[in-house]
């Protein structure tokens, strides 16, 4: 709940001299052509003009609140402006999701409530307001109040995934995978004779009868232990870019269409909505310095703080050029969510690839308009194509696994998850 | 985008009410006082303009042909009635167009103020002009015509004096974004 108060020093209208200066010219017309009439067309502009002055008394100022509202639905952020003062009206300029400019005249006590269709996910900020105080028919006015605003952080959509990739090596006693360590809940392993610790009704007496090779000897079934998996989702929030290349540039997000950070929100809740359905830990980090990071965990509570801080990252500040290498659980899979234009994202990717993680690099970037572009701009445009392009066959060289999120990355991911299958089997097990 | 944006604020009125409510005013009370086609449409033109630029001052521009239209005619308790209402309700609303612009919107229940302080101006103006209208008329200056001028002119200086004090907060610095208080 954001809020604004201040004192207000109030000021009188020009229509105060207007009105004084209509009664004094009232009375001057009548006293010369001896008009009483024409005089008392001066008394209700006096009249008025001494009430406004009258009425100039300090206040104790306007209070500008506002307050979230339960929303109405997936689209539609209802914010609730919170007007309070002594004044009998006030103005209230309000700017919404910073595209739509308002100003209405309420009561000096209103509440006003903002319905506001969100374009895009991540944080916003849906309502600015700024006040002022209106006595006397607009004769007295009050100084404006510094603006208060208020950001929400819209979730981003979810894709269902159905298979994604499994990380190289699997930690832990619990989980959904099946592990290598012998343990309780996976397939059968193998026939080991009794050791102590060992339980008494693992005791295999079919085997015992058959293979016992001493009287007294026992043999009892193994079976392996059920591991979990360790995935990161790094999110580069360097650029935002649009469908529309001729809006590249432009902080101007309401004609951009879908942005790079639309895709890799969606692509970030969408995998750690996967990875945590399968039982697994997830990490979230964003790549810049000073960005959000969120743990590993499991669980649904840690789904919920996950999805919160992918919905309120945004795009990074200036510095957002300068990455940070966040760390990674050892034997980890790792998600790097990016353009993938200015290459450092790539290079942080091939790091942990060298470092011996299976990463898989998320092209976040939209399918491009490339509509209204002067030749310049499109022969520009061309040139990071290629370079991008060229980046990303860098990364497959260097066995990063790539995938497009905006063109099919379900199918992608599973078919990453069919062939990594055989590398969590073969590789890297506990 | 704005179809994508709402704001409630309950009943309300467009901004651009006034100056329509400006415009039928001086051109209905410059109707009934009997003022030539001319200054009837030099007011319309005033209001209008004032519409758009509102530091013209259109509604006043009204107000003046209204009282100069009374004076041109003879003493008459239904046009001394009408000019009082028209001068004072031009002047209201020209001060409210100084600040509402055109396309801001103003709830219904913020206007109760001003239409009960409008109807106990009236109710005190009414009678005024009413007992201004049947004095008798003398070519001299009565002493008691005189002293209300006087009286007037007093408490005029007086107000002026007191905003000579605050005359340079009537304008202020840049303004805060999203910006209240701008012109209209």
């Amino acid at each position: 709940m954001a809020t604004s108060d201040a004192p207000s020093p109030r000021r009188a209208s020009p229509a105060v001299p207007i009105g004084v200066i209509i009664a004094l010219g009232a009375m001057i017309l009548g006293s010369l052509f001896s008009r009483p009439d024409v005089i008392a067309l001066g008394i209700p502009s006096a009249l008025w003009a001494g009430i406004a002055l009258t009425s100039r008394s300090p206040t104790r100022g306007i209070v500008v609140r506002v307050e979230h509202v339960a929303d109405a639905g997936e689209d539609r952020l209802v914010d609730e402006i919170v007007v309070t003062s002594d004044a009998e009206i006030a103005e209230v300029a309000v700017i919404q999701a910073e595209r739509t400019t308002r100003r209405v005249f309420v009561p000096g006590s209103a509440r006003l409530r903002a319905t506001t269709h969100p374009q895009h996910s991540g944080p916003h900020v849906t309502v600015e307001a700024a006040a002022r105080e209106i006595d006397a028919d607009t004769a007295m006015l009050g100084a404006p109040q510094p603006p208060v605003l208020t950001t929400r952080a819209v979730r981003p959509v979810a894709r269902s995934l159905p298979r994604v990739p499994l990380a190289p090596r699997l930690t832990g006693l619990h989980g959904a995978h099946e592990g290598s360590r012998p343990g309780q809940g996976g397939d059968f392993r193998d026939i080991h004779p009794f050791a102590p610790g060992d339980e008494l009704r693992r005791v295999d007496w079919k085997a015992t009868a058959r293979a016992a090779r001493r009287p007294g000897d026992l043999l009892i079934r193994r079976t392996n232990s059920l591991s979990d998996a360790s995935a990161v989702i790094v999110m580069d929030t360097a650029d935002d870019l649009g469908t529309v290349v001729a809006g590249w540039g432009a902080a101007d997000l309401t004609r951009s269409g879908v942005t790079s950070l639309d895709h890799a929100r969606s692509a970030a809740r969408s995998l750690a909505e996967a990875t945590v359905g399968m039982g697994d830990r997830v990490a979230f980090h964003t790549l810049a310095h000073g960005g959000r990071s969120v743990r590993s965990g499991a669980g649904r509570r840690h789904l919920e703080r996950l999805i919160g801080a992918i919905a309120a990252s945004g795009r990074g500040g200036d510095d957002a050029r300068f990455r940070r290498t966040p760390p990674v659980p050892h034997g980890s899979i790792i998600y790097v969510l990016s353009t993938f234009f200015d290459g450092a994202a790539a290079e942080i990717a091939m790091r942990w690839r060298a470092a011996g993680h299976r990463v898989v690099a998320v092209d976040t970037l939209p399918e491009l308009d490339t509509g209204r572009l002067t030749p310049e701009r499109d022969l520009a445009l061309q040139v990071l194509l290629a370079e991008r392009h060229d980046m990303m066959r860098q990364l497959r060289e260097s066995g990063v696994d790539t995938v497009r999120w905006s063109r099919g990355a379900d199918a992608g991911l599973a078919s990453l998850a069919r062939a990594g299958g055989s590398l969590a089997a073969g590789g890297g097990r506990p | 985008m704005k179809r994508e944006d709402g704001l409630d604020v309950g009943r309300a009125l467009p901004g651009a009410v006034l100056p329509a409510l400006a415009l039928g005013t001086a051109v209905a009370a410059l109707a009934l006082l009997g003022a030539p086609a001319g200054w009837t449409a030099a007011a319309a033109v005033a209001v209008v303009a004032g519409a758009f630029a509102p530091t013209i001052g259109g509604a006043w521009i009204a107000a003046a042909i209204v009282i100069g239209m009374l004076l041109a005619a003879e003493p008459h308790p239904g046009r001394t009635a009408v000019a009082v209402a028209a001068v004072h309700l031009l002047h209201v609303v020209g001060s409210l167009s100084l600040v509402v612009p055109l396309r801001a919107r103003i709830a219904l229940t913020a206007l109760r103020p001003t239409a009960r302080r409008f109807v106990i101006v009236q109710i005190v103006s009414q009678a005024a002009g009413l007992a201004a209208t049947l004095l008798p008329r003398s070519e001299e200056l009565p002493a008691a015509v005189l002293a209300g001028g006087f009286a007037v002119l007093a408490f005029t200086a007086l107000a002026v004096r007191m905003l000579r004090h605050h005359r340079h907060q009537a304008f202020p610095g840049p303004r805060p974004s999203p910006g209240v208080g701008g012109p209209s």
